[in-house]
């Protein structure tokens, strides 16, 4: 729709832009007011804005459609900037209709009503903000944030590099030090599969179920990976309720812990110190890691790699400046790119539908009952030991790194002053990142 | 439709393997730590 | 009889909230000590009088280190 010389967004904008506005100032609001996770809510609602600015472009790709059939236009319904639902009538054939397989607008009509056409030929350029899956429906980015969402993020350079970034920022030492905390990390991943078969009965797909589940590993970059190859046209979602979980443990956490344990089991005192692990065991550990997990589960390479790379980094002594700028600036670089994408994932069309609203719901529950399990798997480990461990740090499996660990330390020292319990929540802590990497590579290898 | 066969592999074989791995790692930390503290054992 | 106080984790003094000679209760706030990017009390185990601060401000920690003698 062309007013004048300039073309405006005012024609294409419609309440759900608006929402999403607000939603995304919302981000930008809880990141300035109540400094929650502003180096994530900030991009994060700011991409939300762009992208729900009609014809701005930032997040547009190109489609070509063709023909289904052979036949003789009969009528053409759409106009030139005209925009259309998913499933929208493009043209009518005498053969049948020609719908579009997105929603989107119309760039330009390439044959014009009483023209016949050849099976597959060419009928119009069409926009569309959707992911789609490639191999059905083929497009290209023509949009700055489309090309690094293509670039970035489904080809799977920016979530791996993330991973990298996160090894060089973790200390397994206190798990190390205590290595039966694993079994906690590795518990708390029953938060992924719970959710998993709660998405397949309320309706979604195998692969949009595993995309759903793996948002309770509580790791951002590993659900954006996963989503990116299972289900990209649930990205937005997947990634916006894993993060904002994360930000959200200090809530989530404490009622689950407290339902399922004890005022006594709560106050138990683990003693400060952990055994002093060597240098040589840290630099092993991602070497062993690397080695056992990819050799057993091939497809997690991409994220157990790059984690144990920015790991030994960190500890190998020798490479403090790439250790350095993992940590610092090269990790910031990632965010900014990804988390810009992530937000320009998110247009109305795609966002408000209320497939969102049972992906956030999902996601919460994953998020609980891999508290839940955690928790549970240390009283059970507590049948067994002799120096008993404070079952809160079960809740820690949780990854989330560092939150739940520190929400495990508020709520030993709230119990017992001088209990501190923040470092034996690292372990499990820690652990869950891996494991959560490990079930994420098992559902690609299963289902990708 | 769903195959629910595959849903219940996909669900426990994962798990098992999260699990799995985990433990095999929490072996491989133990045995680092004994061969570690023997190497710097016998430098003393 | 002097009461050893040391740091349960690594990590950086950020506050140190009493001075030698102060009277303390069991679990006064005596050190703020920032670990993992997150700010974490140490309290008095007992009551007492601080007799000896090991550290100062900014400081850096490791764990199990002496940070305070209290009487």
């Amino acid at each position: 729709m062309l007013l004048g010389l300039l073309e405006t967004g005012f024609p294409l904008f419609y309440w759900g832009n608006a929402l999403m506005i607000v939603i995304g100032l919302g981000f930008i609001y809880l990141a300035i007011a109540k400094k929650m996770e502003p180096l994530l809510l900030v991009p994060i609602g700011f991409g939300m804005i762009l992208v729900n600015l009609p014809l701005g472009g930032m997040m547009d790709y190109e489609m070509t459609l063709k023909a289904p059939q052979a036949g003789i236009v009969m009528e053409v319904p759409m106009h030139e900037g005209d925009a259309f639902e998913k499933g929208g009538v493009i043209y009518k054939l005498d053969t049948g209709e020609v719908t579009a397989p997105v929603f989107g607008r119309v760039d330009s009509l390439k044959v014009s009503q009483g023209q016949s056409v050849e099976k597959g030929q060419p009928l119009a350029s069409l926009i569309t903000m959707e992911q789609t899956n490639q191999a059905e429906v083929p497009t290209h980015p023509v949009g700055l944030f489309s090309r690094i969402f293509k670039f970035g993020v489904m080809w799977q350079i920016l979530p791996p590099l993330m991973f990298l970034c996160l090894g060089a920022l973790t200390d397994f030492g206190p798990m190390l030090a205590n290595p039966k905390t694993m079994l906690l990390g590795a518990a708390a991943q029953f938060g992924v599969y719970l959710a998993f078969f709660l998405a397949l009965i309320v309706g979604f797909s195998m692969t949009e179920a595993a995309s759903i589940g793996i948002i309770g590993g509580a790791e951002g970059p590993t659900t954006i990976y996963v989503t990116s190859l299972l289900a990209p046209h649930i990205i937005g979602a997947t990634a916006v309720a894993c993060y904002s979980y994360m930000a959200l443990v200090p809530i989530i956490l404490p009622p689950v812990i407290r339902l399922l344990t004890t005022k006594e089991e709560r106050g138990i005192y683990m003693k400060p110190s952990l055994r002093k692990v060597s240098k040589l065991e840290k630099i092993l550990f991602p070497l062993i890691t690397t080695i056992v997990v990819i050799l057993i589960v091939p497809s997690s390479a991409p994220l157990i790699g790059c984690f144990m790379v920015g790991n030994l980094f960190n500890e190998c002594g020798v490479t403090e400046r790439l250790n350095k700028t993992a940590q610092t600036t090269f990790i910031d670089i990632i965010t900014i790119f990804l988390t810009l994408a992530i937000g320009a994932s998110m247009p109305a069309q795609i966002f408000l539908q209320s497939r969102t609203l049972l992906i956030l719901i999902l996601g919460v529950i994953s998020f609980a009952s891999a508290a839940a399990a955690g928790v549970i798997l240390a009283k059970i480990m507590n049948l067994f030991l002799k120096e008993k461990i404070n079952p809160m740090i079960g809740a820690a499996g949780v990854s989330a790194v560092p939150m739940s660990a520190r929400v495990v330390q508020v709520m030993g020292q709230k119990e017992n002053k001088q209990n501190f319990l923040l470092m034996h929540a690292m372990g499990p802590n820690v652990a869950g990142a891996i494991g959560a990497a490990i079930a994420g590579g098992v559902f690609l290898g299963i289902l990708g | 439709m769903i195959d629910w066969g595959l849903a219940i592999k996909t669900a426990i074989g994962g798990f098992g393997l999260v699990f799995g791995i985990l433990m095999l790692l929490w072996v491989s930390v133990e045995l680092t730590r004994v061969v570690t503290e023997k190497i710097a054992g016998n430098k003393k | 009889m002097s009461v050893e106080i040391s740091a349960p984790m690594p990590g950086s003094i950020v506050g140190i909230l009493v001075k030698v000679g102060d009277e303390v209760k069991e679990n006064d706030e005596l050190i703020t000590l920032e670990a993992m990017k997150m700010e974490n009390p140490i309290f008095a185990p007992s009551d007492g009088m601080v007799k000896e601060i090991r550290v100062k401000e900014k400081d850096s920690v490791e764990a199990g280190q002496l940070l305070i003698v209290m009487e």
